[in-house]
């Protein structure tokens, strides 16, 4: 502690401490946190169309085209911990090919400090609903909004929303070309 | 290591270390202490950063620039001792000492 330059660093090396002390006690203060919330999901004029998968094999596998409406309120969820929320809306349903399909049809960013009261109107799925062959038609899929927290210093967690919805594809392909509304792919 | 010779003294005794050592020490768990209970309470962790980063400025206005009350204790060193010449001298004067006085003391008597 002689000179300048070894007193600073004393001082800097026991910040350091001090603030690693501090970010364990904010993990050790939302370790029992849940992060539970309520939204509501409708799927609106579902429709199941039979084409060529391009970027998959080639085959002709289904297609669901469907609009969303969602309606939630994220503030509850943004705690002193929470840096950031991943919502991701998941689509899951049993075909004969596989137990358990899930497709995420539409996601979102939601950082501290952002609008965390969302609504959507009839909105066009951000991802392409693709089947793993050809079992849509008559398929009861349930579609769920989960959340993943990104927090400051602790484990990453996702987290089912509740208020999940579940619909019914019509049995038949709409097979010419109606005006329905294309995924967007991007925000 | 680096060690710059800076144009004014920046030392500080020993008992001044300590004490800039343990104060520091007290303010930046103090503010990290007041942080963490406003930012629990605002739900706000960039509180408790803003708090602790308070703390070190006020602990390094007080601690890092060499103020007069660290210095109050100075170490007390030794008075230098000339070595070469002293220890010779110490012999030589012991001994030059005794017999001039004798000779003078001598000497009057027995011109009397």
């Amino acid at each position: 502690m002689h000179s300048f330059l070894s007193r600073a660093n004393t001082l800097f090396a026991f910040t350091i401490t001090v603030l690693a002390v501090l970010t364990t006690g904010v993990f050790i203060s939302t370790f029992f946190e849940e992060y539970r919330g309520t939204v509501s999901i409708g799927a609106v004029r579902p429709i199941v169309k039979h084409m060529t998968d391009f970027s998959a094999n080639r085959k002709k596998n289904d297609l669901g085209v469907l609009q969303l409406t969602l309606d939630m309120d994220l503030n509850p969820l943004f705690d002193w911990n929470v840096k950031q929320l991943f919502l991701y809306l998941v689509a899951e349903y049993v075909t004969p090919a596989n137990t358990l399909n899930q497709v995420v049809l539409w996601d979102k960013i939601v950082r501290r400090g952002e609008e965390a009261r969302l609504t959507f109107h009839e909105i066009a799925t951000k991802y392409y609903f693709w089947d793993d062959g050809e079992h849509l038609r008559s398929n009861n899929v349930t579609l769920s909004l989960n959340w993943n927290i990104i927090s400051n210093a602790g484990r990453l967690m996702h987290v089912r929303a509740n208020g999940s919805t579940s619909f019914v594809f019509p049995d038949q392909y709409i097979t010419s070309r109606t005006a329905s509304p294309k995924p967007t792919g991007q925000q | 290591m680096i060690d710059i010779e800076w144009p004014f003294a920046t030392h500080m005794d020993f008992r001044g270390q300590k004490m800039a050592e343990r104060l520091f020490q007290v303010i930046i768990v103090f503010f990290g202490l007041i942080g963490f209970i406003v930012g629990y309470m605002m739900q706000q962790f960039s509180m408790t950063i803003y708090s602790v980063l308070f703390g070190v400025l006020v602990s390094a206005f007080l601690t890092i620039p060499p103020w007069p009350i660290y210095r109050n204790n100075p170490v007390e060193w030794q008075k230098p001792v000339d070595a070469k010449k002293d220890s010779n001298g110490n012999k030589n004067n012991s001994s030059n000492k005794s017999t001039p006085k004798d000779t003078r003391k001598a000497k009057p008597k027995k011109d009397q």
